[in-house]
């Protein structure tokens, strides 16, 4: 197969963009909010804030819809376990 | 609405031989199992569908009626979300013989996925993730892009991504990036132009420059779409509402300019089908 292979720095980024999304949301606060305090510190360096958000608040973006699309997987596939869990907006 | 499209040539029904290429200004829709109850006589007005190469790579048999009922009728392309062309790993080895299998059966014209990562350490993302823009990966994904084409036998697309985040690392832009991995692998465009104007807002930069960028020739389809626009401003590719006034612009600057098939995505709170056609109808007044 002519699939060549990834360089060494992509498959880093990767994985800590990986563990990023993989972080569980903090509920600490009665709402699913992503807590950017517990980024990667080098992700974050290798991202770019825009004018309005810093690198950690645009890679939050990703984090939250990693969850949110599992939540909604779960509660459209199995609505009783995901009640059963316990609420969530 | 079918006397709003009085004179407008008749469509292509239960035809038996299926097209291997679209018109140029072919109008489709992305088929969804929303849909699938509204499906019968009388048939939507369209062109052809569009389906997610992924809820069909089964045997199971309700999807495969369904499929089996629309084949029928319209031609089919397929369109891809798990191939993770720049994901650490190769697909499985079975995956793109099963795309390939499902496109001879379904006579797709063309297929295409997008030009992305969608997992890593062999988990799914279920999201399509952006890499840096770097002229090493520009290589990297021509050369799989060139494989997986010629796997498939038939042409096959890559698509531009919505993104929310850039790298630091990138010294080109998302178009010169896109251009170039099209160009070198022989591939074609699967250009989104909702994805442009939602990057375009996010990364603050000209889509009209991008879409100027591209190589109309080699667009096998357009896609258009909804979005939202957060409390913050950023914009989100949701798909979940009617194509803004924004992208209807840009669609028909770049459809005068080269047409191309055009196909609505609308894959959260799906409207009835009617108002789906009705939307993706749009598309012929705006480009006139």
């Amino acid at each position: 197969m002519s699939w060549p292979d990834s360089p060494e720095w992509l498959l880093d980024l990767q994985a800590r963009f990986s563990g990023l999304l993989r972080t569980p949301l903090d509920r600490s606060t009665g709402s699913m909010h992503a807590d950017t305090a517990l980024y990667d510190a080098v992700l974050v360096d290798a991202a770019q804030p825009s004018p309005t958000l810093s690198s950690a608040e645009r890679l939050a973006i990703y984090h939250r819809q990693y969850w949110f699309r599992l939540f909604t997987a779960l509660q459209g596939l199995y609505p009783l376990t995901a009640r059963l869990l316990g609420f969530w907006r | 609405m079918r006397q709003a499209l009085a004179g407008r040539p008749p469509l292509r029904h239960n035809t038996g031989d299926m097209p291997r290429t679209l018109a140029r200004q072919a109008l489709g829709l992305g088929l969804r199992a929303r849909h699938y109850r509204e499906l019968g006589e009388p048939w939507p007005e369209l062109d052809y569908f569009e389906i997610i190469s992924e809820n069909f790579l089964t045997e199971a048999e309700g999807p495969r009626y369904h499929l089996d009922r629309v084949r029928e009728r319209y031609p089919i392309v397929l369109h891809g979300v798990g191939l993770n062309l720049l994901g650490p790993k190769p697909p499985a080895t079975d995956y793109l013989d099963r795309v390939a299998a499902l496109a001879e059966l379904v006579d797709a014209p063309f297929v295409t996925d997008h030009l992305c990562w969608t997992g890593s350490h062999g988990l799914s993302h279920h999201d399509l993730l952006p890499v840096p823009y770097v002229p090493e990966l520009v290589e990297l994904a021509a050369e799989r892009a060139r494989h997986v084409q010629d796997h498939l036998g038939r042409p096959f697309g890559l698509e531009n991504l919505s993104s929310y985040v850039e790298f630091a690392a990138s010294t080109m832009t998302e178009w010169d990036f896109y251009t170039q991995v099209v160009e070198r692998a022989g591939c074609g465009f699967m250009l989104d132009i909702n994805n442009v104007y939602v990057s375009s807002q996010n990364h603050r930069f000209s889509p009209a420059d991008y879409l100027a960028r591209i190589d109309l020739s080699r667009v096998l389809q357009v896609h258009i779409a909804g979005h939202t626009r957060e409390p913050n401003g950023i914009l989100i590719d949701t798909h979940d509402q009617p194509v803004v006034d924004a992208v209807w612009e840009l669609y028909a600057s770049a459809f005068r300019r080269l047409p191309f098939p055009t196909l609505l995505e609308w894959d959260d709170r799906i409207p009835p089908l009617s108002d789906a056609v009705s939307e993706l109808r749009r598309a012929e007044v705006v480009r006139t």
